[in-house]
């Protein structure tokens, strides 16, 4: 038979065309584009990219109530309430209209406002996790610090390698006389102590054990009235040792297994050593806990001081305490330092206000409690910036959620435009139902981030300090939030919503009234819509070439140049788009953007030169990334689809479930493109940070072993002990601890780089002596390695080398070969030196110079020297003793057991041991306790993915209700309905975990090679598999209902139903 | 020699429960249609058309009652059965077309092959032959919002007898066709049915749709009235 004529045609021939399909899509991408370029400049601007993140940063959290920031949202959010109040008022019938779609289906704006929450929750939680570091830290530094404003101190003598034991010069107390005498006259001034700073070896003569490294202060009892009572760990008050007395704080008491009445003995940096009795065991407070270094602190009687340091009648460190109280005090620290300079100055025999000897006045507590806040800011910044990818992603997820609203609502919309709403009025309906879920979800987000806030502090506190302890309990204790935080998280999540809400209202009102009543998707009109294509594809392309010339040639941000070649190749895809089809256009375009973010080499070439960066580069990185493979995927979705769909062509019986699974997703391009961005974007923050946290953690792994180069131990001695090695082998107690031993000879010299621009610069030089027998030379038994050796000539010969005697030749630690974050031991403060250069080196100014070539460059760090041979070192510089060494303890032996041992045998010389393994494990839990926080954080913003994924699977079932029915007609079980929703947000998740995944390993590798190998890259497969794994499992949780409410709706009711 | 009985129902209740109290829909229907009949089914807005198609499809259950189709008894079927049951020998026809919109005129045509377990090549032909005979060359890789109305419902036709099912089950099949495209998909029908003595059941309010079947059933407020 032949087939009925129809006569009426094709009913949307404009519609059925693919060009015109992929125009609306393009129409609908740039239009996400659009918003979410607003929303990201929006941020970007808040977060101050312009002038960098130390700005940014300072513009953020400042925090006071009349903080800029804080006043302009709080003004901004006020104009907009005011507004409302206005239109609503004007128009009340569309106001009504507006707040009553709200109250429409209440389980659909519960799910809206649990979507739309998400960036207030980020921006409230990481100004919450901002103001419990920064309380933490002024807790810290009232404590380090105690009642002590503002301090007078003068520079240090001259330091050798293991450093001085008094931290400031001595200065006779008549200073101190002169300047108390005028207390009375200078404001504000409450007191002043004089005190003496250092360290000291201390021996527990009752439980024999010797801890060197104690901060020893010298006070007398009557300091109380000024600095406070000391308290007991039972509670009592103590104003203070007497003369032959000590107070410990709880560290020094555990390091030394001291109680009260024990005998100690303390030896001090210069004169011999003095027995004391323990009075008491203080709390780690403002007092106890004063300029504690880490090992303790002990307290002595200044005149015990004194004679410890071999400085009677000296102190060192002239502490003022102000009016106000601890916390009040400092705002005194100007006038007060003012007066006290003037004082000194005198006191000093110094000119006008500016004090002699080398004394200067600093307003400690002022300067360390703005260093503290500085640290949380910098804190707040990180997450801030960590969270513009879950806020990004929310900003999708709006534009996502009013497209589906609009969508689903567009045939009333049509009725309404018909009986004469015009197309302001239908805006201003959104507006006012946006600005309802804006303030609700806004309201819960910023809660919600407290309790996010307090969540992730409590996990930090629980990871850093094993669940218990002070640090743990500091940590716990100091979870805080100020007003001004939930103000600024409030409003400025409040205007995002609500200013994303309003340009997707914008966009989607706009419709043509019959296809609107009819059902029938709209039409785009192909010529203009090319045209705008063009006009924005130049506008791009011109603003790209400016922003890319500006970066190119100036040494500026570098996030300015790449923003430019960004748009370049944006703006040119754009252009394309005029004559070539959009397909090939756009795929040029994001293959080109793909490539230029993941090539970090292009981009180097691109970018010669060295350029300022912040870490917003990452943010733009992590943007173009997945904007790139987003917009391929939206592109070319149909031959995925197509692949994807033969491979099922094996089995038949899933065919129909895969080919139904698949097709929405291909159809509705740009729906799913949301949900795969909203993912990618999250799953690549996650990805991203796992990858740098492996790469951290597996690089101080390996920097231990290059650090150690074997040995288990190193130690610094106070005074240089003769002789070492042959008493460590004739002692037995000693022999049986330790198996291998180096020491070196050591000195400070004066360096200079030949031909380097830098002037001269003081380091330590050491040398390990030759002929050691086995075990015991250096030379031949340590597995240090190198960055580089001349000519690659391999370790042992440079080793050979450097003991040959007159061989004027010498290794470098690998502080000289530089790198993007400092070094691991000491900071460089140097110039870089590579093997073949001549190190110049003097023992003094103007004394012989010695031309010494770099045969290799160490990679450890943890040694700050300059290794040469042992017989310069001896006979040209007299650098005869010994006070560096490198042990290995003997097997079986307890590292604590060791370093006590030798600690206290050689307390004499103030031996002090560090295990490398404890220095890692201490790093590695503390930076896998970050890393895991960074990691939580980020993976807040799952809750967006999951949320637009659970919003798209409850409107597919309303949506699909009839398509539901008929399938299950046809012949579908309800296994088969469910299978196939299942597969779509399967494939729709993955595609954008897949993504995501990708684009942040992509990002970590770029990140290893930028920094010069800091970290290693490694892809941490098993973390990784569990971050894949938890996010599809969500997502099954999310989707699993709505499909099975898919699956169970009876076919005859589901046929009948009309939306 | 009379054909036998493929659809079959005594005493057929379908009761809907509503926050007014139950309604009853279909009270205690007496039916049989015997193979390759062509049956109208006519009646007002409201009267239990519709309700009658979908329990008798197996689409919704019943309250009370028996229906046999080709022997079985629907009620005894499991869902999963009864979904098997539809892909193997049922064709559904809607007012609406509901063609599903994101799938090609060929997938359309092709789903029902392929739930029946046709291998993916052979259903692939067979839906190209059924839009060819259906007049459908050169739409087949058109989605249903390219294709008119006359175009959907031709290839809800093909999506309906691809499978040569042994029931068609037609809905207001020209509810939404113009006179002459009525007249055509009707006619298209008739020849089906002689072609391929299938049976047809084809629920309509419009006279001359039921004047081009064997017989007419009128129902009246969820009863048969006549046949």
């Amino acid at each position: 038979m032949t087939g009925a004529r129809d006569r009426e045609g094709p009913a949307l021939p404009d519609m059925a065309s693919e060009g015109s399909r992929r125009s609306r899509l393009a129409a609908q991408v740039l239009w996400t584009g659009v918003v979410l370029g607003v929303c990201i400049i929006a941020m970007s601007l808040w977060l101050g990219t312009s002038q960098g993140a130390q700005q940014a940063s300072g513009g953020l959290t400042a925090l006071g109530w009349g903080d800029p920031t804080v006043g302009l949202l709080v003004l901004l959010v006020l104009i907009v309430a005011l507004s409302s109040v206005v239109l609503g008022v004007k128009d009340r019938v569309i106001a009504k209209i507006g707040l009553r779609n709200v109250a429409r289906a209440r389980t659909r704006t519960v799910v809206l406002l649990f979507g739309l929450l998400i960036g207030s929750t980020i921006i409230s939680s990481s100004l919450v996790i901002g103001d419990t570091v920064g309380a933490l830290s002024v807790h810290f530094t009232y404590i380090s610090d105690g009642a002590v404003d503002e301090a007078a101190y003068a520079p240090p003598p001259p330091q050798g390698l293991s450093g001085p034991a008094l931290w400031y010069g001595p200065l006779p107390t008549s200073v101190f006389d002169k300047a108390n005498a005028s207390v009375g006259r200078t404001p504000y001034l409450l007191g002043l102590t004089p005190m003496i700073l250092g360290t000291a070896g201390a021996y527990d003569l009752t439980a024999n054990v010797a801890q060197p490294g104690l901060t020893m202060v010298g006070v007398d009892p009557w300091a109380s009235r000024n600095l406070g009572s000391f308290t007991t760990t039972g509670g009592s008050s103590l104003a203070g040792p007497l003369p032959g007395e000590v107070l410990l704080n709880p560290t020094s008491a555990s390091e030394l297994s001291a109680s009260v009445g024990d005998r100690i003995r303390l030896s001090g940096p210069s004169a011999s050593p003095m027995n004391f009795t323990v009075l008491g065991i203080v709390k780690a407070d403002t007092r106890g806990g004063f300029q504690d270094a880490g090992l303790g602190d002990v307290f002595v009687a200044l005149q015990d001081a004194q004679n410890l340091s071999g400085i009677p009648g000296s102190f060192n460190y002239l502490a003022a305490t102000n009016t106000g109280g601890l916390v009040g005090g400092t705002s005194h620290s100007d006038d007060v330092s003012n007066s006290l300079n003037c004082t000194l100055a005198a006191a000093t025999n110094g000119a006008g206000c500016v004090p002699g000897m080398g004394v200067s006045v600093n307003r400690v507590l002022q300067r360390d409690i703005v260093s503290a806040q500085a640290s949380a800011q910098s804190l707040t910044q990180l997450f801030l910036v960590l969270g513009l990818f879950s806020i990004g992603a929310g900003c999708v997820l709006i534009v996502g959620i009013f497209a589906m609203l609009a969508e689903e609502r567009r045939g009333e919309m049509g009725v309404a435009r018909a009986v004469g709403m015009r197309r302001g009025q239908l805006i201003r309906a959104y507006y006012f139902e946006g600005l309802a879920y804006s303030a609700g979800a806004a309201l819960l987000g910023t809660l919600l981030g407290v309790v996010v806030g307090w969540g992730i502090i409590q996990l930090f506190a629980a990871s850093i300090g094993g669940g218990g302890g002070a640090a743990t309990n500091a940590i716990v204790e100091s979870f805080t939030f100020t007003p001004q935080s939930l103000v600024l998280a409030y409003a400025a999540g409040f205007l995002l919503t609500l200013g994303t809400v309003t340009l997707t209202s914008a966009y989607v009102s706009r419709m043509n009234i019959v296809r609107a009543i009819r059902s029938q998707p709209e039409l785009v009109h192909k010529t203009r819509s090319q045209r705008a294509m063009l006009v924005l594809g130049l506008v791009l392309v011109l603003v790209g070439a400016l922003l890319y010339l500006d970066g190119h040639a100036a040494q500026t941000d570098i996030s300015i140049g790449f923003m430019g070649a960004s748009m370049l190749i944006l703006g040119g895809g754009l252009i394309a788009a005029f004559r070539v089809p959009l397909r090939r256009a756009f795929s040029a375009s994001a293959v080109g953007l793909l490539f230029f973010w993941a090539d970090l080499p292009l981009r180097n070439d691109l970018f010669p030169g060295t350029h300022s960066g912040t870490i917003l580069v990452f943010f733009l990185e992590g943007v173009f990334l997945i904007l790139s493979a987003v917009i391929l995927y939206v592109f070319n979705s149909d031959v995925i689809v197509r692949v994807l769909t033969g491979l099922s062509r094996s089995s038949s019986r899933n065919l129909p479930v895969v080919r139904l699974a698949f097709s929405y997703p291909a159809h509705r391009k740009f729906r799913s493109a949301m949900t795969i961005s909203i993912f990618a974007m999250v799953l690549f923050t996650i990805t991203a940070i796992a990858a740098i946290g492996n790469g951290i953690s597996s690089g101080v792994s390996t920097s231990i072993t290059t650090e150690s180069g074997g040995y288990q131990f190193y130690g610094f001695s106070e005074s240089p002990i003769a002789n070492i090695t042959s008493e460590v082998t004739n002692n037995s107690t000693l022999n049986a601890e330790v198996s291998t031993l180096v020491p070196f000879y050591s000195g400070p010299g004066i360096l200079s780089v030949q031909g380097s621009r830098n002037s001269t610069f003081g380091y330590g030089l050491a040398a390990a002596p030759t002929g050691e027998p086995g075990r015991f030379d250096f030379y031949t038994s340590n597995h240090y390695n190198f960055t580089s050796t001349l000519d690659g000539m391999s370790a042992s010969r440079v080793w050979q080398e450097l003991s040959t005697p007159n061989t004027n030749v010498t290794v470098v630690d690998g502080s000289f070969a530089g790198g993007a974050f400092g070094s691991f031991g000491g900071g460089p403060g140097h110039p870089g030196a590579s093997p073949g250069d001549i190190l110049d080196v003097q023992q003094c100014p103007g004394c012989p110079t010695f031309h010494l070539k770099v045969l290799g460059v160490l990679n450890e760090q943890t040694l700050p020297i300059v290794l040469v041979n042992p017989e310069l070192l001896v006979n040209k510089f007299g650098y005869d003793s010994q006070s560096i060494f490198l042990f290995s303890g003997a097997p079986g032996a307890a590292p604590r057991a060791i370093i006590q041992t030798l600690q206290t045998h050689f307390f004499q010389e103030g031996l002090q041991i560090y295990d490398f393994a404890q220095i890692l494990s201490t790093t590695l839990q503390f930076t896998d306790a970050f890393i895991n926080l960074l990691e939580v954080f980020v993976a807040l913003g799952l809750i967006v993915g999951i949320t637009s994924l659970g919003i798209l699977a409850l409107r597919a079932v309303v949506e699909r209700r009839t398509q539901i029915g008929v399938v299950r007609a046809v012949g579908f079980r309800r296994s088969m309905v469910l299978a196939s929703f299942l597969t779509e947000y399967s494939f729709l998740a993955l595609m954008g975990i897949g993504i995501g995944a990708v684009m942040g390993l992509i990002l970590a590798y770029n990140l290893n090679q930028a920094v010069g190998g800091f970290f290693a890259f490694a892809v941490p497969w098993e973390n990784l598999l569990t971050i894949l794994g938890t996010s599809y499992a969500l997502t099954l949780v999310a989707t699993g209902l709505p499909s099975f409410r898919a699956s169970r709706i009876a076919p005859a009711e589901a046929i009948r139903y009309s939306e | 020699m009379p054909e036998p009985i493929v659809v079959e129902g005594r005493n057929v209740w379908k009761v809907y429960a509503s926050e007014a109290g139950e309604v009853p829909a279909l009270k205690g229907i007496d039916v049989s249609i015997a193979k390759g009949e062509m049956v109208a089914v006519m009646g007002p807005s409201g009267c239990g058309k519709t309700t009658f198609l979908n329990c008798f499809s197996g689409l919704d259950d019943i309250s009370k009652g028996t229906i046999r189709i080709e022997g079985r008894n629907l009620r005894n079927l499991s869902d999963n059965a009864r979904s098997e049951y539809r892909a193997l020998r049922m064709g559904f026809v809607f007012q609406a077309y509901n063609l599903l919109p994101v799938l090609t005129a060929q997938e359309n045509v092709e789903l029902p092959l392929l739930v029946a377990g046709v291998a993916p090549k052979e259903a692939r032909n067979r839906a190209r032959l059924w839009l060819n005979e259906l007049g459908l060359q050169g739409r087949e890789e058109h989605r249903p919002s390219a294709l008119s109305g006359g175009e959907q419902q031709r290839v809800t036709l093909a999506r309906a007898l691809a499978n040569r099912p042994a029931i068609v089950w037609a809905d207001e099949p020209t509810g939404n066709l113009d006179e002459e495209n009525s007249t055509a998909v009707m006619e298209l029908l008739r020849d089906l049915n002689r072609q391929h003595h299938q049976t047809f059941v084809v629920v309509t309010h419009d006279p001359s749709v039921a004047a081009s079947c064997d017989r007419t059933m009128r129902m009246r407020d969820g009863k048969i009235l006549a046949s």
